[in-house]
């Protein structure tokens, strides 16, 4: 199948966008959201893995711009959603661009779609962070699972007593969306020939309470033709995996407790190798006042890489982590939010040699909701 | 004592929410109206999709209207977020300006809160 320019694809968001807020119908209706904002970080001298200055798309400054923007128009039983940011460090994407048909507790999306795998905060604008605690939600290596590409998901809900099931199904083909250096944490060797996506995922809520517990899987297929001399086809599967569950107390407190994988393999006799990413978070977000919450969170992040060359070697990188942030809410859609966030990377290649570095980072956003 | 009466009265009722709502024709919403659309159900009004529109679960006015219909405004407010498997018909305002202007660019939609009834929006409840 063609692939998309992400160029045009910008274009189309921007041109869908204008013409909706200019031209819709006076049966279809709206729900826009923009957030616009400055970040000012001081980070470690040292790069440490997956503080905000490490492995940038763009060259890393210590303040930067930043704006997201979602749109849902609504006709009838159709509608369609787009949304996309902007960062000049972290560059820019288009995440949805998809039209969803529900017929009530049952319907259908096709487009670019989320895959809906995790609670990652990208579009939220009432986020408690800067950048997340959850590496797999924060790190642009890693953050897969916040993510979307090209397909189609079904979805389906069932409400019984107290609880409520959702369930969700969905195919994807990254190519198509030009996602071709969409390898989950895996790094790219050459250009993407094949790349195919399936999984599904359950949502069980309790009502009453808004407890709720999130379980999603993703498989991923790729072939990536190497371009270094000796190359090779390189056949590569990993499934991702999400665990968690949240919970309020006393009307103030949300706790939210995830567990998420990443399970691959390299499947070629000349490189054979097997690697395994887990990154377990849990954290608490107290509501001081309406307008001010308190965010605290610790995260644990490590992965095993093991070579079939290198038997009993295990290389290894273990980052735990600790987030506080705090957020107020101003008038008018205007916030602010001061982040403090203590990391380590401890890491051990397959020659069993090890580095050490630890680092704290200091961020302020200033943002407005529109 | 009279008016200590009064007051203890007043303290003794339960409070209500008002709610409101925007529609052409105007519509009328009863209780499991409510209780469903907030629950993230979908709910049709005049052939169209009933949104349902909230302030924060932490919101003073958001804490008489849920507990109003019983039922939990965390719930609710998960359920509004983009990151469930689902898109429900609720959505969060932060202020009574956006309350008003989602209200009024949803219809029909439904929410509370100290909004001026007119120019659209009427009580339905």
């Amino acid at each position: 199948m063609k692939r998309v320019n992400e160029w045009a694809l910008i274009a189309l968001f921007i041109l869908l966008w204008v013409a909706m807020l200019s031209f819709y119908p006076s049966d279809c209706y709206a729900d826009n959201q923009i957030v616009v904002g400055l970040d000012g970080w001081q980070v470690p001298q040292k790069q440490v893995r997956y503080m905000p200055n490490y492995s940038t798309a763009n060259p890393w400054q210590s303040t930067s711009q930043f704006i997201t923007a979602k749109g849902e128009w609504t006709y009838g039983k159709a509608k369609f959603s787009a949304s996309g940011k902007m960062d000049s460090i972290s560059g820019s994407s288009i995440d949805r661009l998809d039209v969803d048909y529900s017929f009530g507790s049952y319907g259908m999306r096709a487009g670019i779609v989320p895959y809906r795998i995790s609670w990652c905060r990208t579009y939220d604008a009432n986020s408690p962070y800067i950048q997340e605690a959850d590496a797999f939600c924060r790190s642009p290596i890693l953050n897969e699972i916040s993510r979307g590409a090209a397909g189609v998901q079904a979805y389906k809900s069932w409400i019984d007593g107290d609880y409520l099931l959702d369930s969700m199904v969905g195919y994807y083909d990254p190519l198509i969306d030009n996602q071709d250096k969409s390898l989950g944490p895996y790094k790219q060797v050459g250009p993407t020939v094949e790349s195919q996506k399936f999984g599904g995922s359950l949502n069980l809520m309790r009502l009453s309470t808004g407890t709720q517990l999130r379980i999603s899987y993703l498989h991923s297929r790729l072939l990536q033709n190497d371009t270094s001399p000796t190359g090779f086809q390189r056949h590569l599967e990993y499934d991702t995996l999400y665990i968690a569950t949240e919970t309020t107390f006393y009307d103030k407190l949300q706790i939210r407790a995830s567990w998420a994988a990443y399970l691959g393999e390299q499947i070629n006799n000349r490189n054979l190798y097997e690697w395994t990413g887990t990154s377990s978070t849990i954290e608490g977000v107290y509501a001081i006042t309406p307008q001010d919450s308190l965010a605290i969170a610790a995260s644990y992040y490590d992965n095993i890489t093991e070579y079939a060359s290198k038997p009993g070697k295990l290389q290894s990188l273990n980052v735990p982590s600790y987030t506080a942030a705090w957020r107020h809410n101003f008038d008018d859609g205007y916030f602010g939010i001061l982040q403090l966030t203590q990391s380590t990377d401890d890491y051990t290649t397959s020659n069993q040699v090890n580095t050490y570095k630890e680092g704290v980072a200091f961020g302020l956003r200033l943002g407005k909701v529109f | 004592m009279r008016f200590v009466l009064i007051i203890l009265l007043m303290l003794a009722m339960p409070v209500q929410a008002e709610w409101l709502c925007t529609g052409k024709p105007s519509i009328k919403l009863s209780r499991i109206d409510l209780i469903n659309a907030y629950s993230g159900q979908s709910v049709l009004v005049n052939g169209e999709w009933l949104i349902a529109i909230m302030f924060p679960s932490s919101d003073a006015a958001t804490q008489v209207a849920f507990n109003s219909l019983g039922i939990s405004a965390q719930a609710a407010e998960r359920l509004a977020k983009s990151n469930g498997l689902v898109d429900r018909n609720i959505r969060l305002a932060t202020t009574p300006t956006d309350m008003i202007f989602k209200l009024k660019d949803n219809a029909p939609a439904v929410g509370y809160g100290l909004v001026v009834v007119g120019d659209g929006i009427e009580k339905c409840y």
